[in-house]
């Protein structure tokens, strides 16, 4: 998949986690290549416990791939940057933050005048459709909510590229499916480059440009494709339930043979 | 606060005072019926009366405890907040720091009086040293302990937005590590004041500890009684400042209500 502007390479990754006690090595990533484009709404699907998160982390730089690297617009990843934001599965928020105080923390870091950032904590609250939640505390917010929040916070640095691990993973059935409605409106408006890691095919392909699905550890990619029909897609969709139907049945041999 | 949590903390409050209540009145009745000697225990009346027949004694004795119990528990909270940080944060100073520690903290804080008595002479530096090294590692375990457990999430969000060590070390650790450097605080109230009341009664000439000595020589229980109840009262006074300060600062706590 070479076509389009690459904005992030991972190339030949690989990694083993090595229990500090016990010495056991545990190889998580198994040689993996990537390439994401510019624009394009990635989503990775993958068994539990198969290593997406790892890989996120490292494209993140919050951890350093035992071989093999991640080229951000050129340059080898080796720390974290506000490039590219991440939204976390447990929100991550700063609970003695108030959610403004959240909002603008990227911005802080910045030096950012307070001017300005008081004015994007309202356009991105008004964005996420929480105006007047400013200075409210985490604690007070609903599931949905605290995220709404997360994805604020990392919109507000305007990163180049968005990192999503499981963002709806907590959340109930109900308020999932909102969210996801949700995000697909916020990023039609926001066109952020994205990787987003599920293990929901429907999330997956309600969302997604492109699709990968992951082995199980160590992993592997095992099916990497681009989806062209437009989206919001519905279920009833040619396109959806082909695809689906070809993913459920690799992913379901891959749980089972994880479990095995 | 819905009025049906304000009657039942209001029926605390009535059943707090009736045990109070009750406690003074059976003490009272045991030493009027003779039940226990007023030379060991001394009646509730005989207690109060100090308040009049001592009362610049003890105003004074209390105001020496007192303002040699915050200058102790203010040093002690500064290097211990710097020191529980510091090795809370950074592995480096953990390696060096943790293990002598472990070590001193292995003494009774009394036992470091002959020592101090020494290094310092009879007086309040010794009262000082002894009463900030009792306070101290309450304060210094529970913020190393804050300053260890920040939620890594916490941590790879300051970073993954753009903050620098520093900002994560005062932005980040800090405000996470409050809710466990408070509790500390404390407890490092309670200790400090249980060293110095120990020095005080061992090697002084002022204060409430030494007071309740020189009382205990003469077997007047109730001036010992008063004292104690001074220390009570002063130990609970800082205690609450401490909470006050707590509920100003960790707000933004899941509140129960
Ligand atoms: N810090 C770590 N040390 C050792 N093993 C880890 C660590 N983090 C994750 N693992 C293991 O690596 C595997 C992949 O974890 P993870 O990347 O979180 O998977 P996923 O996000 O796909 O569920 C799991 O088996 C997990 O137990
Ligand atoms: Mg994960």
């Amino acid at each position: 998949m070479a076509q389009g502007n690459s904005v992030l390479e991972v190339k030949n990754l690989t990694h083993v986690y090595t229990d500090s006690r016990s010495h056991v090595e545990t190889e998580v990533i198994d040689n993996v290549s990537l390439s994401f484009q510019e624009g394009k709404f990635v989503c990775v699907l993958g068994p539990s416990g198969c290593g997406k998160t790892t890989m996120l982390n490292i494209i993140a730089g919050f951890i350093r791939p035992t071989s093999g690297s991640v080229v951000f617009e050129g340059k080898e990843v080796k720390s974290p940057s506000p490039e590219r934001a991440m939204v976390f599965q447990d929100y991550a928020l700063f609970p003695w933050l108030t959610v403004s105080g959240n909002i603008q923390f990227g911005l802080m870091m910045k030096n950012t005048p307070a001017k300005v950032r008081e004015a994007k904590v309202t356009e991105y609250l008004e964005m996420m459709g929480m105006k007047g939640f400013e200075h409210k505390y985490p604690f007070e917010l609903s599931g949905g909510m605290k995220q709404r929040v997360g994805l604020a916070r990392a919109l507000a640095v305007e990163p180049k590229m968005l990192l999503l691990d499981e963002p709806f993973g907590s959340l109930d059935a109900q308020t999932r499916r909102t969210m996801q409605r949700e995000l697909f409106r916020i990023m039609a408006q926001a066109k952020k480059t994205s990787i987003f890691v599920t293990h929901s095919i429907d999330e997956a392909l309600f969302l997604s440009d492109r699709l990968i699905v992951m082995s199980a550890r160590p992993t592997r990619v095992l099916i990497d494709i681009e989806l062209k029909s437009a989206k919001p897609r519905q279920r009833s969709d040619k396109e959806y339930s082909e695809v689906y139907e070809k993913v459920d049945k690799v992913i379901t041999a891959e749980v089972s043979k994880s479990i095995e | 606060m819905s009025s049906r949590v304000r009657k039942i903390r209001e029926n605390a409050y009535v059943m707090n005072t009736i045990g109070i209540a009750v406690f003074i009145a059976l003490w009272w009745l045991a030493v009027e019926a003779r039940l226990i000697s007023p030379l060991f225990v001394a009646s509730p009346l005989a207690v109060v009366q100090v308040l009049f027949t001592q009362t610049a004694s003890l105003a004074q004795n209390t105001y020496i405890t007192l303002v040699t119990l915050v200058e102790s528990f203010l040093v002690a909270a500064a290097i211990g907040i710097l020191a529980g940080a510091v090795t809370g944060a950074f592995d480096v100073a953990d390696w060096v720091i943790s293990p002598i520690l472990d070590l001193l903290r292995s003494v009774p804080n009394v036992a470091w009086v002959p020592l101090a008595i020494i290094w310092f002479g009879i007086g309040i530096e010794s009262q000082i040293f002894v009463s900030a090294f009792s306070a101290f590692f309450p304060i210094f375990t529970n913020t190393y302990v804050g300053f260890k457990s920040v939620r890594p999430s916490f941590i790879r969000a300051g970073y993954n937005l753009g903050a620098s060590d520093r900002d994560v070390f005062f932005r980040i650790r800090l405000p996470a590590s409050l809710g466990q450097v408070f509790p500390g605080l404390k407890l490092g109230i309670q200790n400090g004041m249980a060293g110095l009341i120990a020095i005080e009664f061992l090697d002084s000439t002022s204060g409430l500890g030494f007071m309740m000595g020189e009382a205990s020589d003469f077997f007047k229980a109730n001036i010992v009684i008063m004292d104690m109840l001074m220390i009570g009262l002063l130990g609970f006074a800082l205690t609450m400042t401490l909470v006050l300060a707590e509920k100003r600062f960790l707000g933004w706590q899941r509140r129960t209500s």
